[in-house]
């Protein structure tokens, strides 16, 4: 039996009454890696808070490797093993980036040790390395007050890493980062998580897709929904809580309509009679009158405006019925306009995915055309 | 190929830095010796008494510095600590100034007809020189320990210090019986190894030991404030949550040097007292202890040399104009006030560094080092310094 | 048993009364804006001086005017207070917003300006300070009129000031010498005035055989009441109140939706320093009036804010109430009758006994202030929720 690295029971942290975290449960694994989601308010950070023991939990427990985390202060807690990365950069400004890391890194965190000791090379030495990491080693004795956000960010985890804390919570490491800062420092959590059990908090659902494996949705203080970030985001309740109303698609249909706009997305282009013929099929089959028509519509709009590898999304396509059904709305969706050389690659590599007889291949190919021609 | 380019700049700041530290003992033991030797050649008793003064307040400056420029809490009750060492030192001359089983005369005033219990200890030196640094460093710890145990801290600590100063002073002054209230207890006529107090050789004496105790005092103060523990105080200056969640109680840290620095007052409070040949409530007053700070804040906080720069200068300046234009000393202390806060947030160290400090490092073959001193730390940023509470 | 009991509570409530009244300007400002004003005391001391040169007018005027004149004295002590702190907010403390150690000390660098000039303030003194103000601000306004003044004002700014500071200077210097030694007197020195209340508010109510209530104090408790239910009014019943509430709980956002949230500033510190100035004219009804009037009433004052926890008047009040009682009943010895004089009890005497004056009573109260933050820390009503911290 694996230990559970965090393991939170039925916690609620109720400030004058407004529940901030309500009747939460979460665990995780030893060397997981955990993104958690939510809308603004959904009480990702004062989860954070209870964690570190920064608040502490109205009712219920934390556990941390079998230990209760009421019993002990911030201080403790972070020298049980437990590093915390804040929202926005919190670095000491007036200190170097060496100095940071070497107050991170120092393992004897009593007054007495810190006045008498002397750094030991072994420290110096993880606080080079460190800074090579983290690329800083040529800002590495200016102040930190002059390094830029990004650095800053990157210092920070830094310091988080040099602690070497067991468990790394890490709260929005990208934001106000470019687009290659994300992607590097999604690269250094991945690679952190090698031998760290993490949880991020993040709102850059591109980013979030980048690192996740299991995903955990926090909102108005319990988890909505645990899962993979696919089955998150084919989930009909995150999505009502992301876009503030109720959709009328099952995770099944969702399914379909992404694999029909990745298809409709593979000439780079997505056409409006693209989008129409999504829109009528899905409509006709799921939707029956206007106003459901026209909140498919908006779904649509606020859904389908990325695309995902098909990769990802095809093999959880679970019956015969749904793979045929995707294979039929794609080959409508791409013959909706001209059929372009890139179309048709994506669409022979959805083939080969689908693993169809080929003869329910041509028959369905027909239907799809049938289709068409009877809309006109 | 590459290590080595890295590893060329960090020799050389290394031996910039053993260069730097050498030529900073030159400098302090010359100074040192210009104020023994020197300066009693040059300046008549009454200047050179005034002068030890000002190193006495020199003392407490780098005892302010210490929290406040590199901690960053302002303690507006330094008068406590400052009053203690003196209150203990003069305990004992009264004491020593007399015979076995005599009282001091004041107690006879208010009919008191034997020695109160804590006077006892007083009759022994040895105690007496402990209990000046140790009694004021206690209380310090205490107080500190109750207010920063439960996260207040940035203007709350500064207020209740001031609210701590004036209920000692309240008490002092309201104690005739046990301590003589209001007129304090005069040194100047006790007799201190058979020699009386406020006689010139006493004066030179108690003058070398005051340099002596600056140069002390300045030498702990830079050993803690350069290696870890001083970056250990600059983060907690920083951003005392971060290093909460480094697994560093800052509190053991902030209780620490809070004490080190009533220590340092207290040390200082006992060398004033002899040189200015009394000890009254007077010291707990409200005015002197915020005059501390801004001695500090003229020569630039978080610099040790400033402090003292800083607090000599402005005690100067005030014994030059309080002398002939008594009238103007407070118009000029408050402008000292709102210019150093407005205008010269670095002070003068500060300043000079800005203007000059390239020049001096590269005349004196330095690497330049320049740490500004910003305030732009999330807990400066809030308006409300709301100490957290903690729900139990 | 039970007259000493109501006289007691009757004092403490109007110890509690004045404390609150001087704390109210203080818990606005603090409160409000973040901002630890140490020149309170003196922008009290101001509202007391102007209580005092009213009546020295009134008594001039004779008639019936010395029996009214506290009704032109206390809006006008409001009002000379309020510019003060207007200008004192305007001039020093909008440069140091967010940084709250920085503006204790400079204002306490001005309540020594403050206290320094009402002890030395006299007609050639007046006459400098205008000739200065003359000199510098129609000079600049030329300079910066007929000259490229972005260019120069790094050497002309200071060259300037100091300029019209010199000339000033010797202008009232020259005064001082030629006028007559009426002229050049102080207006106030530094010694203690009194204010006489008028005959009205002389003497007290008498109940039973004991007890005594003065017309000041319950006058005094009248006007805090008064007060604070203006306050409560201006802050929950009118547009600036809810700007002033506004930019007290997010001063980006409030700035973003238009609000101008400088002026909201210089608006509330006026309120907090006019406040301040009917807290000065209220002590002058108790007894008589000085330079240092202002660090008899501060830290006790700040104590009720500290207590009262930011943010709320119910916390500023009830801290009040309870800190004024306390020390009365810990300093008039009320609190060592309450035990029979039993030996068993001898020790509890004693020790209560210890603490039975005013001063010391103040010792024991900080210690209790002390021993309560440990319970909390954040004062009597802490604001709640994740903290505001990033």
């Amino acid at each position: 039996m694996s230990t559970k690295v965090l393991d939170i029971q039925d916690v609620t942290v109720s400030f004058d009454g407004f529940k901030a975290i309500n009747n939460l449960n979460f665990s995780m694994d030893e060397g997981e890696l955990r993104v958690i989601i939510g809308p603004n308010g959904a009480g990702k950070t004062t989860f954070l808070d209870v964690i570190t023991g920064k608040t502490k939990p109205t009712e219920g427990v934390a556990y941390f490797k079998g230990q209760d985390l009421r019993k002990y202060k911030e201080h403790e807690i972070a020298r049980l093993g437990i590093g915390r990365k804040f929202q926005t950069p919190r670095v000491y400004l007036n200190l170097t980036p060496r100095e940071n890391l070497e107050l991170s890194c120092n393992r004897e965190k009593n007054i007495f040790a810190t006045l008498f000791k002397k750094t030991p090379t072994a420290e110096k030495r993880t606080v080079g390395g460190l800074l090579e990491t983290i690329g800083l080693d040529h800002k590495a004795d200016v102040p930190a007050a002059l390094l830029s956000h990004g650095e800053k960010q990157w210092l920070e985890i830094g310091m988080l890493v040099a602690q070497s804390p067991d468990l790394l919570l890490v709260d929005e490491p990208v934001a106000g980062l470019t687009d290659e800062e994300t992607e590097q420092t999604g690269k250094l959590l991945m690679s952190l998580a090698e031998s760290h059990s993490i949880v991020v908090i993040e709102h850059d659902m591109e980013f979030v897709r980048q690192i996740a494996r299991q995903v955990t949705v926090l909102h108005q203080g319990s988890v909505l929904f645990e899962g993979t970030m696919d089955q998150v985001q084919n989930d009909p309740k995150v999505i009502e809580v992301y876009l503030g109303k109720e959709t009328t698609l099952t995770p099944e249909q969702m399914l379909l309509l992404r694999i029909a706009a990745t298809m409709a997305w593979a000439d780079d282009n997505f056409a409006d009679v693209q989008q129409q013929v999504i829109l009528d099929r899905l409509s006709r089959k799921f939707a029956h009158s206007p106003e459901d028509q026209a909140s498919l519509r908006d779904d649509l709009t606020n859904l389908l405006a990325k695309e995902i590898p098909l990769e990802e999304l095809v093999p959880q396509l679970t019956t015969q019925s749904q793979r045929e059904e995707a294979l039929m709305l794609s080959y409508e969706v791409i013959s909706s306009n001209q059929i372009n050389q890139s179309e048709a690659v994506v669409y022979q590599k959805l083939l080969g995915m689908l693993g169809l007889p080929p003869e329910t291949v041509s028959r369905l190919e027909a239907a799809a055309l049938e289709e068409l021609a009877a809309r006109g | 190929m590459t290590t080595d380019v890295a590893v060329q700049p960090r020799r050389a700041a290394k031996a910039s830095q053993k260069r730097k530290l050498t030529i900073e003992i030159v400098a302090v033991v010359a100074i040192a010796l210009f104020l023994v030797l020197v300066l009693p050649l040059l300046l008549s008793g009454f200047r050179l008494n005034l002068v030890g003064r000002f190193l006495a307040l020199a003392i407490v400056a780098l005892g302010i510095d210490l929290i406040w420029g590199f901690t960053g809490l302002l303690s507006l009750g330094h008068g406590i600590f400052f009053a203690l060492g003196g209150y203990a030192f003069a305990m004992y001359l009264e004491l020593n100034t007399l015979g076995e089983g005599q009282l001091p005369d004041f107690f006879g005033l208010y009919g008191v007809t034997e020695l109160p219990w804590f006077w006892q200890p007083f009759n022994s030196f040895p105690f007496t020189l402990l209990a000046i640094f140790v009694i004021p460093a206690i209380v310090a710890g205490l107080l500190g320990y109750l207010v920063f145990r439960n996260r207040i801290r940035g203007v709350y600590f500064s207020i209740l210090t001031q609210a701590a100063l004036v209920v000692f002073y309240n008490f002092f002054n309201g104690q005739q019986k046990l301590i003589n209230g209001t007129n304090g207890l005069k040194t100047s006529t006790s007799v201190f190894m058979g020699q009386e107090v406020g006689s010139d050789s006493m004066r030179m004496v108690f003058y070398i030991t005051t340099v002596v105790a600056l140069v002390a005092m300045y030498a702990l103060c830079r050993w803690l404030t350069s290696g870890r523990f001083g970056r250990m105080l600059v983060a907690i200056r920083d951003d005392e949550n971060r290093v909460r969640f480094s697994g560093y109680d800052p509190t053991a840290f902030k209780v620490l040097v809070f004490a080190v620095s009533g220590a340092i007052a207290g040390i200082a409070g006992a060398l004033y007292t002899v040189q200015s040949g009394i000890i009254s409530p007077q010291f707990m007053d409200i005015a002197f202890s915020i005059e501390m700070v801004i001695w500090v804040a003229v020569g630039g906080r978080a610099t040790l040399v400033g402090a003292m720069l800083g607090a000599v200068l402005v005690n100067m300046a005030r014994s030059l104009l309080s002398e002939r234009f008594p009238d103007v000393w407070l118009f000029f202390q408050g402008a000292l006030f709102l210019i150093v806060v407005t205008t010269l947030p670095d002070g003068i160290i500060g300043w000079g560094r800005r203007s000059f400090g390239a020049a001096v490092s590269k005349a004196l073959g330095l690497a330049p080092t320049d740490l500004p001193y910003l305030d732009d730390t999330p807990e400066a940023e809030a308006i409300t310094e709301t100490p957290e509470f903690a729900e139990k | 048993m039970l007259e000493g009991l109501i006289g007691g509570l009757f004092n403490g409530i109007s110890i509690g009364a004045v404390l609150l009244i001087v704390a109210l300007g203080l818990a606005i400002v603090f409160g409000l804006m973040g901002v630890i004003n140490l020149a309170h005391g003196e922008l009290m001391m101001f509202g007391a001086y102007t209580t005092f040169v009213v009546q020295n007018a009134a008594k001039s005027i004779g008639g019936i005017a010395p029996e009214i004149y506290i009704f032109v004295a206390l809006p006008l002590a409001f009002l000379v207070s309020a510019l003060l702190g207007l200008l004192l907010e305007r001039t020093v403390i909008r440069y140091l917003y967010g940084r709250p150690l920085e503006t204790l000390l400079a204002t306490w660098g001005v309540s020594l300006i403050l206290i320094q000039f009402i002890r030395s303030v006299s007609w050639p003194m007046v006459i400098g300070l205008l000739i200065f103000a003359a000199l510098f601000f129609i000079g600049r306004w030329v300079l910066t009129r007929y000259t490229d003044w972005d260019r120069i004002s790094h050497w002309a700014n200071p060259v300037f000031l100091g300029l019209s500071a010199a000339i000033a200077a010797v202008a009232g210097f020259l005064v001082q010498s030629s006028g007559s030694s009426k002229f050049i007197r102080p207006w106030f020195g530094a010694r203690n005035v009194d204010v006489t209340p008028p005959s009205w508010l002389r003497g007290g109510v008498s109940v039973g055989s004991s007890l005594q209530f003065p017309y000041a104090r319950l006058f005094i408790i009248v006007l805090t009441i008064l007060c604070l239910v203006a306050v409560y009014w201006f802050l929950n019943g009118t547009a600036w109140g809810l700007r002033i509430r506004s930019v007290t709980q997010n001063r980006g956002m409030s700035a973003c939706l238009g609000i101008p949230t400088g002026q909201v500033d210089a608006l509330t510190f006026a309120l907090g320093s006019g406040l301040a100035g009917i807290a000065g004219f209220a002590v002058t009804l108790l007894g008589s009036v000085g330079p240092n009037l202002g660090s008899n009433y501060i830290v006790d004052a700040f104590m009720v804010v500290v207590v009262g926890g930011v943010g709320k008047l119910v916390g500023s009040i009830v801290a009040a109430l309870v800190i004024g009682i306390t020390t009365y009943l810990l300093g008039s010895g009320t609190m060592a009758l309450l035990f029979p004089p039993t030996d068993f009890f001898q020790p509890v005497i004693a020790f209560f006994n210890f603490f039975a004056t005013t001063s010391m009573a103040k010792v024991m109260v900080f210690a209790l202030i002390i021993a309560f933050l440990q319970v909390r820390p954040a004062g009597l009503f802490p604001p709640k929720g994740r903290s505001v911290e990033l």
